[in-house]
């Protein structure tokens, strides 16, 4: 009994979707609502531009082994995601996409759109922009952020490391942990 | 004074704003139990305010004559400390009425401190009365004196009407089942009157609810109040759990942060309950857990009667649905015989839809909307309750079980079926994307449906009390005070 038969991730990935390892898969693999908990280290960029994006964008605190969940509601065509740091919470949006041909996931946050192209890892599943639009409008690739995103799979548990600093500055933030799910 | 009269218009919008939007709408305090004494308070501050605003439009106090007035201000103040206490006492505000009100106290604050002199001195003159007139604003303030006296006179019915309505659960039963029964959600719509049900039953009631002095307020003394599930001790016997517990899905657009309280309510609370479960020794018979009809998914009228064999929609509440009945399945795992039942809209005159509807109603503004072909599964309070006690006992009940009256309609013939029970006409037609413009996503509800039938409850045995919709409606012409002559039964439809 399904309503949301290929998740996002199986569509983008495929037949290598099958090779991941099973906490990846069951993060990834939302057939309608999925509650997850764990735990996170992040970290915030000082310089005065990344606290002013960090702030324009909601981005939780810094703080360490935080409580975290993680909610992921799997409608028809895209999963609204909610991750929650210690009562400080992210919504994105992911919709499957193509370009030139090649399956993407496109992340929705707040004004701002990415184009994520998803490879496999030794232990996962690795991210990485290869578009951004604000409001639209498509933002020159100087101005992308650099985005060193990888999820895997460690004693049963999804670990993920996510780094993203401005490519012509500083850090933005750094958030690493797990979260199972039931 | 002229500042004095814009500092009190400015109230008198804002006081009608908090009324129709805060009271009326997003809280419907007249269909509340514990909104009692409020509304008592609401209903006092509407009749003071009635001839402040009359008196500031046409009448200059002097003397004896001022003094009472400056009371009536003074009590007045009272009043309104009084409901701030009483509202902070039983509900939680949002953000918005907070806003609201205490923009009221402060422009009140303001309208004191510019009347005051005049007021003050007029009293320290000979007692008199000298008729005024500020042009516009004197009828403006009759306006609003007319409009917070209604305000007060419905007020003071609702308050009336609740008393009779709500019975306290404070009757002990002479013989006990020697069942205990744990509920969540039970200070909900359906969770009292299912509390109130296995109580006369003779059961032990355990209520978990977020808010134990709220669960109180509602349900009594009588069933035991916990706030978390490590308040029952291991060596506690645990029969049957009750699990009600859910953010109402309806009156809120569906954001997306609306959509995740949705689900956290349902599936996280419905997680905890099984973990708190699976670290027993002793467990309980049977999980009687609740879903609702939106797990089929909705459409514009199609004719395909959905049993319990049909297949899941794909739409945000079937996601929800499926989600949450999954949650709840996993305790057959555990040796417990788990019902998942789907409920339709329950109409009681306590709460859900049927309590958001009467008002207008009544007022004969009741609508079809859209074309009306979408259909309403629908199901009388009485009988849920009756279903939800049934499931707890019989084994009979297991896996998924409509709670639906053998009868869905349509919207339009339950418009028209209300709007003949009230003895009001049904003219309004809501175009279906207004509704959409206003409510966004979760104007489905409302403007799309599913035809759902009880089969499983039927073949069961069980035997439904309001087969159709005007036997749901039925009582609603039976109605406290029909005694009454005919006069009364208008005052009281258009009140309340």
């Amino acid at each position: 009994m399904t309503m949301n038969p290929q998740p996002l991730f199986r569509k983008a990935l495929g037949r290598l979707f099958h090779l991941l390892p099973d906490p990846v898969k069951r993060q990834h693999g939302a057939l309608d609502i999925l509650l997850s908990a764990g735990r996170c280290d992040i970290e915030r960029g000082l310089a005065w531009h990344a606290r002013l994006i960090g702030w324009l964008f909601s981005f939780p605190p810094a703080g360490r082994n935080l409580p975290t969940r993680v909610t992921v509601i799997a409608e028809r065509d895209r999963e609204i995601w909610h991750r929650d740091f210690d009562g400080n919470g992210i919504f994105t949006v992911l919709e499957p996409a193509t370009k030139a041909g090649r399956p993407v996931i496109v992340e929705r946050f707040g004004i701002v759109t990415f184009d994520l192209a998803l490879a496999e890892t030794e232990r996962g599943i690795s991210l990485s922009v290869i578009d951004m639009r604000a409001l639209g409008i498509r933002v020159p690739r100087p101005l992308w952020p650099r985005l060193k995103a990888e999820e895997r799979a460690e004693a049963q548990r999804f670990h993920f490391d996510i780094d993203i600093d401005l490519g012509w500055g500083p850090k933005l933030i750094h958030y690493r942990g797990w979260v199972v799910s039931a | 004074m002229t500042a004095a009269l814009a500092l009190l218009s400015a109230q008198g919008i804002l006081g009608a704003f908090d009324n129709l939007w805060n009271h009326e709408w997003r809280e419907r305090l007249p269909a509340r139990p514990a909104a009692r004494r409020e509304l008592r308070l609401h209903a006092i501050r509407g009749a003071l305010y009635a001839p402040i605003f009359l008196s500031f439009g046409w009448v200059a106090w002097q003397g004896a004559y001022a003094w009472v007035f400056v009371a009536v201000l003074a009590i007045e103040l009272g009043i309104t400390l009084a409901d701030f206490v009483e509202e902070d006492r039983t509900r939680r505000l949002s953000g918005l009425e907070r806003l609201t009100h205490t923009v009221l106290t402060l422009n009140y604050g303001a309208f004191l401190a510019l009347a005051a002199p005049e007021v003050i001195g007029a009293a320290l003159q000979p007692a008199g009365v000298t008729m005024v007139d500020h042009g516009w604003l004197s009828w403006l303030m009759t306006v609003y004196a007319a409009g917070s006296f209604g305000f007060a006179l419905r007020e003071a019915w609702a308050a009336r009407k609740l008393g009779r309505l709500s019975e306290p659960l404070s009757r002990i039963p002479a013989a006990a089942s020697g069942r205990t029964v744990l509920i969540t959600g039970g200070s909900g719509f359906i969770g009292r009157a299912v509390t109130r049900r296995l109580l006369e039953h003779g059961d032990r009631v355990i209520v978990l609810s977020r808010d134990p002095d709220r669960a109180r307020r509602a349900l009594g003394p009588v069933p035991r109040i916990v706030a978390a599930l490590a308040e029952i001790g291991a060596h506690e016997t645990v029969d049957a759990v009750v699990n009600l517990a859910g953010a109402p899905i309806f009156g809120r657009p569906w954001t997306m942060a609306r959509k995740r309280i949705l689900a956290a309510s349902r599936i996280g609370t419905t997680r905890d309950l099984i973990d708190w479960l699976a670290g027993r020794a002793q467990r309980p018979e049977a999980l009687v857990s609740a879903s609702a009809v939106g797990w089929y998914g909705t459409d514009r009228g199609s004719d395909v009667a959905r049993d319990e064999t049909a297949p899941v929609g794909g739409d945000f509440p079937a996601v929800l649905c499926n989600a949450w009945e999954r949650e709840a399945a996993s305790a057959a795992a555990l040796g417990l015989r788990v019902c998942r039942l789907r409920l339709g809209v329950v109409l009681g005159r306590e709460g859900g839809m049927l309590a958001a509807l009467l008002p207008t109603a009544r007022m004969g503004l009741g609508a079809r909307i859209g074309d009306g072909r979408q259909w309403i599964s629908w199901i009388d309070c009485e009988d849920a309750v009756e279903l939800i006690v049934r499931a707890v006992a019989d084994p009979l009940f297991t896996g998924p079980i409509n709670a639906t009256a053998p009868v869905p309609v349509r919207q339009a013939e339950f418009a028209a079926a209300l709007a003949r029970a009230l003895g009001r006409p049904l003219w309004l037609r809501l175009p279906r994307r207004a509704l959409e413009a206003l409510l966004g996503e979760s104007a489905a509800l409302l403007s799309e449906g599913q035809r759902v039938v009880p089969r499983r409850a039927l073949e069961i045995g069980f035997v439904f009390r309001c087969h159709e919709i005007e036997d749901a409606f039925r009582d609603l012409a039976r109605r406290p005070g029909a005694r009454h002559g005919a006069a009364v039964r208008l005052l009281d439809d258009l009140l309340t």
